[in-house]
């Protein structure tokens, strides 16, 4: 009765104050507050535009406000609406009587445990929704959890049970309540994930050349704004710390504020290959490191090349020893390694008095084909560029980098892509002269001579102080020898 | 740059000379055998075939260890055969795939010859999807075969490899058609 005040209400307002303004206040005996399963962050109490105003709001605690309402003009309304709302409920709308002999709501419209007394309406659940608590369920068909509900209520206080899945699975999950669950008029304005570690949210390849490799590949952002999410991650997690998934929603029920759910929390022991690569060459010595081939009768014109000559080759376009190698330092339990290798930039010139020079300069893009294919019998990669010497040139120079990726595959199949493990950044480069007739010479690369800018530097994928992002992506191919 | 044919000549003689390499003593059988995986790094764009090659790992069953030349597999040294629903599966296109193994004249082939030694294997990569783009949902069974002696063919034996087996959902099949590049017709000239 508001001539008696505003009276108390478990939903929640209460007062004995006798008359306007009413006063929400432990001084004044009154307080607006919330039972014990609605606490809530961020509890604010407003009041639609024009009805009353609201002043001296205090924040006491997740349950408890207090503010001063009072009508705006010397006639007023006989009920005044307060809203609250707070992070992990909706609004709940209050109505409370501003005058003596209000009606009271009906009933019919009070929670059974309100305890309202007469003079105050609640109204209804329409009105003050509860938002559901968020769950997060596996929905992946290779996952071990598949159909089963795996978060806690990060404010619960209760540890998710990691789940188990591995590098480069795909990883779907669910949720609710879904958009279709909620009242009508409620309406999912926010989906807001975070995903601990490195992720990605798919690859896709593009058309394949003639050796039916992709001439692109493309990788796509995890899109943490859906109610479900699509994710690989690439690395794995460490053992005992898993890696932490946590999901919230936000609604909007007209012509009410935004607020937000609780934060539900999902777990995943991510597991992977450990180790990385390194790279085998005799650089920064270069001694030896590049070889003029001399012409056969196979191979007419001799050959600058990274690496030594075979006899048993016709041509050194497969150089034995070539003049770095990658070994695969990484080891898992499954799974299937294999390598790819990124140009980032190469030239190969030729120099003659009199003569165009021209100057071939290749990439980015992948090297030749997908998967990189110099790979000996034991799984180490290899590589040794060349250039062939033309009689038409007095001096002709090859300049290559690149990036030589390990990568690792846990399964086979469609919902299992390759993840980077660690790769190789090198440089090389080299000169040839020629000093008469059809004889070169190197002017660089050998142990008196280096070349300038050889290096190579190895790196693990996941080390995010490396020159390369963790999946290598390409929109073209390069061939090149 | 290209080579010239000579060169090329030279490649193709080099080719034989390691095939001959790869072969046991007459009459006591092939020295290797062939297991076939499926390689598939993943999805691929709308209306594109999934990236699936066939991985071939070419194992010395004998008691020697024998050398083995590289790139092989881009030169059509190994056959792939695939079965589709149970009905022989006919390449997409087969004089393109002779075309590009006749190109694959080591331009930018670097593999060095492996020796392989008994127990051991070497794994190769054959372009696989660009031949048979599995682009209609069903069951696939593809097998790998090769000579065990392609220059004497009186004496070779077909080495077969385990036959795989590729059921493509209708989630993953793709219409090649409809990324084909739509003609653009200038304004005022359509018909």
């Amino acid at each position: 009765m508001v001539t008696n005040g505003c009276r108390e209400a478990s939903l929640r307002i209460s007062s004995d104050v006798a008359r306007w303004p009413c006063i929400f206040g432990p001084g004044a005996g009154a307080e607006v507050s919330l039972d014990q399963q609605r606490v809530a962050s961020q509890l604010t109490v407003s009041v639609p535009t024009g009805s009353v105003t609201l002043s001296d709001v205090t924040i006491i605690d997740s349950t408890k406000i207090t503010a001063i309402v009072q009508p705006m003009d010397t006639d007023p309304a006989e009920t005044a609406t307060l809203i609250l709302w707070g992070k992990y409920f909706g609004p709940m709308v209050v109505r409370a009587p501003t005058r003596a002999g209000t009606k009271a709501a009906p009933a019919a419209a009070l929670p059974a445990d309100s305890g309202a007394p007469a003079g105050l309406e609640w109204l209804g659940q329409e009105n003050a929704l509860i938002l559901p608590q968020p769950v997060i369920t596996c929905a992946g068909a290779s996952m071990k959890c598949n159909g089963n509900p795996i978060s806690v209520i990060e404010t619960d206080g209760a540890t998710p049970n990691p789940q188990e899945a591995v590098a480069g699975q795909k990883i779907v999950l669910t949720t609710t309540p879904t958009q279709e669950s909620l009242p009508p008029g409620v309406i999912i304005t926010q989906s807001v994930w975070t995903v601990d570690g490195k992720t990605i949210g798919g690859d896709k390849f593009g058309p394949r050349d003639s050796n039916g490799s992709p001439k692109s590949s493309t990788v796509t952002a995890t899109v943490e704004n859906n109610t479900g999410l699509t994710t690989y991650w690439l690395y794995p997690s460490t053992s005992g710390t898993p890696f932490n998934v946590t999901y919230y929603y936000c609604v909007i029920e007209v012509p009410y504020v935004e607020q937000c759910s609780s934060t539900a929390e999902a777990a995943f022991q991510v597991n992977g290959p450990t180790g990385s690569v390194a790279a085998v060459l005799t650089l920064p010595d270069a001694n030896n490191t590049w070889e003029v081939a001399t012409q056969t009768q196979a191979c007419p014109n001799p050959f600058l090349i990274f690496g030594g000559v075979s006899m048993e080759q016709p041509c050194p376009g497969a150089p034995d020893p070539p003049g770095i190698y990658f070994r695969n330092d990484a080891k898992a339990d499954s799974g299937k390694f294999f390598w790819l290798q990124i140009i980032g930039s190469g030239s190969e010139r030729y120099i003659a008095p009199g003569l165009p020079n021209p100057n071939h300069v290749f990439g980015p893009g992948l090297d030749n084909v997908d998967p990189y294919y110099a790979v000996d019998e034991i799984g180490n990669a290899y590589d040794g560029p060349g250039i062939e010497l033309l009689s038409d040139y007095t001096i002709e120079s090859k300049a290559l980098t690149a990036n030589m990726h390990l990568m690792w595959q846990a399964e086979i199949d469609p919902s299992h892509i390759p993840v980077p493990v660690g790769y190789v950044n090198w440089s090389i480069s080299s000169k040839a002269t020629k000093s008469g007739g059809n004889k070169w010479t190197l002017a660089c690369g050998h142990v008196l001579t280096p070349c300038p800018g050889a290096r190579a530097t190895s790196w693990a994928s996941s080390d995010t102080t490396g020159p390369e992002p963790d999946m290598p992506t390409w929109s073209t191919i390069v061939p090149n020898n | 740059m290209k080579r010239s044919m000579f060169y090329l000549l030279g490649l193709l003689t080099a080719m034989q000379t390691v095939a001959v390499c790869a072969q046991k003593p007459q009459d006591s059988g092939p020295n290797f055998s062939l297991t076939i995986y499926l390689f598939q790094p993943g999805q691929a764009e709308p209306g594109q075939p999934t990236f699936r090659k066939i991985q071939v790992d070419e194992t010395n069953i004998s008691n020697e260890p024998f050398t083995e030349r590289g790139c092989l597999e881009f030169q059509g040294v190994f056959h792939i055969s695939v079965v589709y629903n149970g009905l022989p599966l006919e390449e997409k296109d087969a004089s393109a795939r002779k075309k590009r193994q006749e190109d694959a004249n080591n331009e930018w082939c670097k593999v060095m010859p492996q020796k392989i030694l008994p127990g051991h294997s070497w794994t190769r990569y054959l372009p696989f999807d660009v031949d048979y783009p599995l682009c209609k949902p069903g069951t696939y069974e593809v097998t790998v075969s090769r000579e065990s002696d392609p220059e004497h063919p009186e004496k070779s034996i077909t080495v077969k490899s385990n036959t795989l087996t590729i059921i493509v959902p209708e989630s993953e099949g793709c219409d090649l058609k409809a990324v084909a590049p739509k003609q653009v017709v200038p304004r005022g000239q359509e018909r």
